[in-house]
This record gives C-alpha cells, sequence and structure tokens, in this order.
C-alpha cells in the first residue's frame, strides 16, 4: 500500500533534492506538487518543479499557487539559490506544462480525495494558510503535515529569530500552525553541523553517475557558496531534504510534542517559532503568566537525527 | 411650426430622461456581507440591493460578521425569496477570521481592555456558529449554490473584467482570500464599496473581526476604493417615522417591514432602531450625490495584537509642513525637503474616497423608493 504525498514548495535548489528523494521512495505515491513564492518567484518555482519532476521520468501533476506572503511584501532568497533557484546553470524549459487548477484548490482537492494524506511543505505556507481558511475542516482529515521550517529553540538564518520559510509569510505560518493540523515541525538546525554535504558526501554521490545525483549536487552550487558565507560551514547544508527523510520515515527523529506558536507582532522577532521545549504553559505556577497565550497548538517537534544515517539515506535515493 | 417645436421638445423633457434612463447600463455587482436578519441594516441593505433595477446583483457571497456565516446565509437566501430575487446566486463564504479567533479577542480584552461594544459573532453570549434559526414564516426553500464565494468571485470578476463593483458590508474574508488566490482581479475590478473601518482611527466590527483580512483588502491596487466609516453610517438611523413612510407606501415590502419592525414591541431595555451603514453603502452605490463631502484617505488596519488589534489606521494627505511647525523648530526655518517623507502617503496604502457628510433627506428618499416601489 503507498502512502500518498502532496509537497507544497518553493522549488530550488534543496526543495529540488527533496522532490527526487519522494518521487523514489517505493512506498510514496506523489499526488500533487504544488509551488508557492519564496526561494524564488512561483512561475520559476513552478518551472523549477517541472524540471526535476521530468528529470525523474515521474507523472506529477505541478500546480501553481500564490505569487506573495498574504500581508508582506515579498522577499525572494535567490541571493542564495541563484536567480533560477537551481544555481543558474541554464537546465531547459520543461516540457509539461502546470495544470490549470490553483494550488489552494488542488490541496483542497487530494486531502479530500487521500484520507490521512501526508502533506509536506518546503516553502513559505501561503497556499496550505489559504486552503485551511478555504475550506477549515480539511486540517481534520490529513494524515501528517511535515513542515520544513523554524528555528525551535535555535537561531535563525535571515534573522537572529527567524527561519527563511516562517519568517517570510508568518501570518500564514501561524494560520497554519494554529489550524488544528498535526504539524510535524522540522527546523533548519537538523541540516546544519554534521549534518551538511562535506566533500567526501559529495564525491560519494558524484561516483553514483548517474544525472539526477549530478544534478542534486550541481544545483546547489550558488547554495553552498552562500552558505559558507552565511555561516562560516563548508559544504552543502539541505534543509527540504532532510524534512523529507523526516517525512519519509519519522522514526528516525528525535521528537517530542510541544506548544507551538510563530511571532507575528513584532518586527524583532517576526517568523519566530515559539516552541515551549521545557511545557512551562503546563506548569501551575505559569499559569497565569502563559495559560492564555502559549497554549493554543501542539506540535510534534525534532530536535535531532542521527547524521550519518540521514546522509545513507540520501545517497540511496540518488542512486 | 412653432407649436410642433414646442411640442417635440415637450416629448423629449418629458421621455428624454426615461430614455437615457434606460440606456444605462446596469451596474453589475457583488454583495460580499455578514446578512443578520430579518431587521438591521445587513438585511434591509439586502433587500435594497435585490430590488434596486439599476443593478445587476450577479451574487451574494455570505461571511460571518455579526452574525456567523451559516445563520447570515439563511437570512440571505431568505431575503431573495422575499424580493422574489431567487433568480441572484447565494454562494457561503468564510465562517472563520483568517488569523483571528474568539479566543484570542478574549485574552486581548484581559489584557488591555475591552474598545468596542458590539463583538457580533464574538459577543460572549453568540449563538454557537453552527446553529441557525427560521426566518418569520420558515426556512427558505431557495437553495444555496454549490462552491466558495472567494471562488465565485475570482470567477466572476474574470469573466466581466473592468465591470464589476464589489459591495462589501462585513468582514474582508472573503476578499481577502480571493485576491490572495488571484492577485490580478485586483485591478480588473471596477470599484469596491466597504462598509467598514473608522474615519476617526477607531474600532468598527467589520474590520476589527478579521483584522488581517481588511488589511490584506486595502493595501491592494484597486481602480476605486469608496470607503463608508463608522461614522458615515451614523448620520443615518432609520426610525419609526422613516419605517412607517414605508408600511404607508403599501409597496411589495411594507408587510414585511411592519411584521418585523412594528407588530411586537422589542424586548424590554431594547431598541428596534439603529444605524444604516450598509444601506447608506448601497445608496451611494445608486447615487453618489447622497455624499455631500468625501475625504480622501489612506486607510489600514493595525494589525499588531495591541489594545488597537483590528482598529483603522488613518492617514491623511498634508499639501505642506504645518504652519505651526515654525513656530517650535528653533532657530532655522523649517526644512521642507527633510520632511518630504511626512508628506508622501505610506508605500504600502492607496488613497481612498471616504463618505464624510451625507445628505439625510436624499438617503431617505432612496432607501423608501426601493423599499416600497
Amino acid at each position: 500500500m503507498q502512502r500518498a504525498f502532496l509537497i507544497d514548495t518553493d522549488t530550488a535548489s534543496d526543495d529540488a533534492v527533496a522532490i527526487i528523494m519522494a518521487l523514489r521512495a517505493p512506498d510514496v505515491r506523489v499526488v500533487a506538487i504544488t509551488t508557492v513564492a519564496g526561494n524564488v518567484d512561483v512561475q520559476q518555482s513552478t518551472r523549477n518543479a517541472l524540471y526535476t519532476v521530468e528529470l525523474c521520468g515521474a507523472d506529477v501533476p505541478v500546480f501553481t499557487g500564490v505569487a506573495k506572503p498574504l500581508l508582506r511584501r515579498y522577499e525572494n532568497a535567490t541571493w542564495f539559490h541563484g536567480r533560477d533557484g537551481l544555481g543558474d546553470h541554464g537546465y531547459p524549459p520543461p516540457k509539461r506544462a502546470p495544470e490549470r487548477m490553483h494550488a489552494v484548490d488542488a490541496i483542497i482537492e487530494a486531502v479530500d480525495a487521500n484520507p490521512g494524506l501526508i502533506i509536506v511543505t518546503l516553502g513559505p505556507l501561503t497556499n496550505l494558510a489559504l486552503a485551511l481558511a478555504k475550506k477549515p475542516d480539511i486540517a481534520a482529515k490529513v494524515g501528517r503535515c511535515v513542515v520544513m521550517g523554524g528555528a525551535p529553540c535555535c537561531e535563525g538564518n535571515v534573522t537572529p529569530a527567524a527561519e527563511y520559510n516562517i519568517w517570510v509569510d508568518p501570518e500564514a505560518a501561524r494560520m497554519v500552525m494554529l489550524s488544528g493540523l498535526p504539524v510535524e515541525l522540522v527546523g533548519w538546525h537538523l541540516c546544519r553541523g554534521d549534518a551538511v554535504l562535506h566533500d567526501e558526501d559529495i564525491t560519494r554521490i558524484m561516483n553514483l553517475n548517474n544525472n539526477v545525483a549530478r544534478f542534486a549536487i550541481e544545483c546547489n552550487s550558488h547554495a553552498r557558496k552562500a552558505y559558507k558565507t552565511q555561516t562560516g560551514e563548508d559544504g552543502i547544508c539541505l534543509p527540504d531534504p532532510v524534512a523529507m527523510y523526516l517525512a519519509l520515515d519519522p522514526s528516525v527523529g528525535n521528537w517530542s510534542e510541544h506548544y507551538v506558536d510563530v511571532e507575528t507582532q513584532s518586527e524583532l522577532t517576526r517568523g519566530m517559532t515559539v516552541v515551549d521545549r521545557l511545557n512551562v504553559a503546563d506548569d501551575d505556577r505559569n499559569r497565569t503568566v502563559w495559560a492564555d497565550v502559549l497554549r493554543r497548538a501542539r506540535a510534534k517537534v525534532c530536535w535531532t537525527i542521527d547524521d550519518r544515517l540521514w546522509k545513507a539515506a540520501l545517497v540511496a535515493a540518488l542512486q | 411650426m412653432k407649436r410642433l417645436a414646442i411640442a417635440i421638445l415637450f416629448t423629449f423633457l418629458v421621455l428624454g430622461p426615461a430614455f437615457v434612463f434606460a440606456q444605462q447600463p446596469k451596474i453589475k455587482i457583488i454583495a460580499d456581507q455578514d446578512s443578520a436578519g430579518p431587521e438591521g441594516t445587513n438585511f434591509l441593505s439586502l433587500l435594497m440591493l435585490l430590488r434596486a433595477p439599476q443593478l445587476d446583483l450577479l451574487g451574494i457571497t455570505t461571511v460571518s460578521g455579526d452574525q456567523w456565516v451559516e445563520p447570515a446565509t439563511v437570512f440571505a437566501l431568505w431575503a431573495t425569496e422575499l424580493t422574489g430575487r431567487t433568480d441572484v446566486p447565494v454562494i457561503k463564504g468564510a465562517e472563520l477570521p483568517l488569523v483571528n479567533s474568539q479566543r484570542e479577542q478574549e485574552t486581548r480584552e484581559k489584557l488591555f481592555g475591552s474598545y468596542l461594544g458590539w463583538h457580533g459573532s464574538f459577543n460572549p453570549d453568540a449563538p454557537n456558529p453552527k446553529e441557525t434559526w427560521a426566518p418569520p414564516g420558515g426556512y427558505p426553500k431557495v437553495k444555496l449554490r454549490p462552491g466558495r464565494a472567494a471562488d465565485f468571485i475570482i470567477d466572476m470578476i474574470r469573466a466581466h473584467p473592468g465591470e464589476i463593483v464589489l459591495y462589501c458590508a462585513g468582514p474582508l474574508t472573503n476578499i481577502a482570500l480571493a485576491v490572495s488566490m488571484d492577485h490580478d482581479i485586483v485591478p480588473l475590478a471596477k470599484a469596491i464599496y466597504i462598509m467598514g473601518g473608522s474615519s476617526a482611527g477607531g474600532p468598527e466590527l467589520n474590520w476589527w473581526w478579521d483584522p488581517e483580512a481588511a488589511a490584506i483588502v486595502l493595501r491592494q491596487p484597486w481602480k476605486q476604493i469608496v470607503i463608508t466609516p463608522f461614522e458615515a453610517g451614523g448620520q443615518v438611523w432609520s426610525s419609526e417615522r422613516l419605517m412607517k413612510r414605508v408600511t404607508s407606501a403599501a409597496g411589495p415590502l411594507a408587510s414585511h417591514v411592519k411584521q418585523v419592525y412594528f407588530d411586537k414591541p422589542p424586548m424590554a431595555g431594547t431598541s428596534m432602531w439603529s444605524m444604516m451603514w450598509d444601506e447608506l453603502t448601497v445608496a451611494s452605490i445608486l447615487d453618489p450625490s447622497v455624499i455631500r463631502k468625501s475625504e480622501t484617505m489612506y486607510l489600514d488596519v493595525d494589525i499588531t495584537h495591541g489594545p488597537k488589534y483590528g482598529h483603522t489606521v488613518v492617514w491623511k494627505p498634508m499639501d505642506d509642513v504645518p504652519e505651526f511647525f515654525a513656530a517650535y523648530s528653533g532657530p532655522r526655518p523649517v526644512d521642507k525637503e527633510k520632511w518630504k517623507g511626512h508628506l508622501t502617503p505610506p508605500a504600502h496604502l492607496h488613497a481612498a474616497s471616504v463618505q464624510m457628510e451625507v445628505d439625510v433627506e436624499k438617503f431617505e428618499k432612496i432607501f423608501v423608493e426601493l423599499m416600497s416601489h
């Protein structure tokens, strides 16, 4: 029995690798890919998703979604991923066209048609927030909602407080977090340090000697340089593939469940994922402080993964 | 010959206006609103829209606000039956605000206090969201059009580019969803008329109930934005005198007005009479001269979660640095160049025409006529 996945993505270089992992997973059927403005504009995001699907020889419909955040000015991340999001290597335009239906409606239809659907979001949460606002009862029909986003109890990557996907449309992220969806949060911290692909990992993947593996490395060339500038760490940092790794098999992560909310009021901490890691909101002594403020929605938060196992899974997917 | 000329002139004077009127294309309009009923501003305005011969009412979309969307939808359907306009489709819209919630509202009130009396569907004693009740005479028989309000709005604007007037008299959730999904519809709408907000910067239910939705809608580059603020509605009141004019005209809605306004006394300590905010918006679409004075303002909504969450934010154009600055600016004259930023409207906002003064007599005439003829 194959599991049904829907991938919502602002397809740039690490998204492409995550899409490949899902398309290559034998027990997964990707019913739809929906695109959103994020790393790159939504049209480019659609082109990149279609190109990635084509490269894998897969037959998955791609639906174009929302072109900008609900309220905030749209800020892309081409400085990180390259102008085309795929490191500017001049990949050819895809042959297949996106579907006519709007991504927001595609999400609603996919949830209704596939009870227990697993949604994996790799970009800003604008599409999913709008789908939930249009049809709130879909929240109860989703099996899991794996969100690549946030910086739970750690530093962010676009501001000291926030990770890009959540920061770029914090209102949408908050709508998703408070919607009752069974959210599993995969923060930015998980793809850092030893989870980064170093030279020997890259050599291993290049030695697989196939188009998809080469593409996975090549399209991240710009991201590698940007990551070095950003963090001082050398190598390819792959947040979305780590999220997909955990979506495919949650048992490989160390999770715990907490109240999670998203900061939307402050410019200083905009888009911060506030995680009640010590469960202080449940402590009677803190009731007057927190009871009303931070007791709305719970989410599973992944704290650590085994970096060797993650890299082995990635290599296996690219074989 | 002279006599013939006079006859022709006379014919033209008598028939001319009628001829011109008949040639006027009808205004294509979508009514997006929170139709509480069977009386009050939401419902009477809907009756006006359904009866106005100048309008081509393409559909009524419903949203929560004064009432939850479920009962609002019942009353919208009932309004089409009451006016013999079951050809007008009713499409259900959003039940909940985008980000706001009753629970968060109550938390804020505990922290900061309550600054708006009427909370509509967020009233502490409001019915539960799914509860409906029968209008006088029973539930309507006409059925809801399947689909969702936001999609209907997108489809209609795309089908009639440049022609649609959006009439928005409830929270702006449906409109915000529509423009967020499809930003290109914004310049394709002819105009957006919004009852909501305050020209004085205070709280008003429609924007207060879903502040993020209001902010999304107000920040779009619409071709024309016309606002009926809270204060403009305050200049026109329903009253025994006004409703008696409708009942004594003995038109098709006279018995409805008699039934809901005169047949049974209001509950102790309450009054039937209220401000006619939504009716004023309708009247101003039909006859702009019902507004004696409008002001250009740039309106936004406070979406920071403090005591003024959901309150209107007002920026008024200024031609020059206020003169009194000179008196306080120290030894040097005012540097107008350095004050330029202050004279420039906020970049994310757009000029709206805000209704300030109403021709009450004209408004009442339009209202009574639509309700009676």
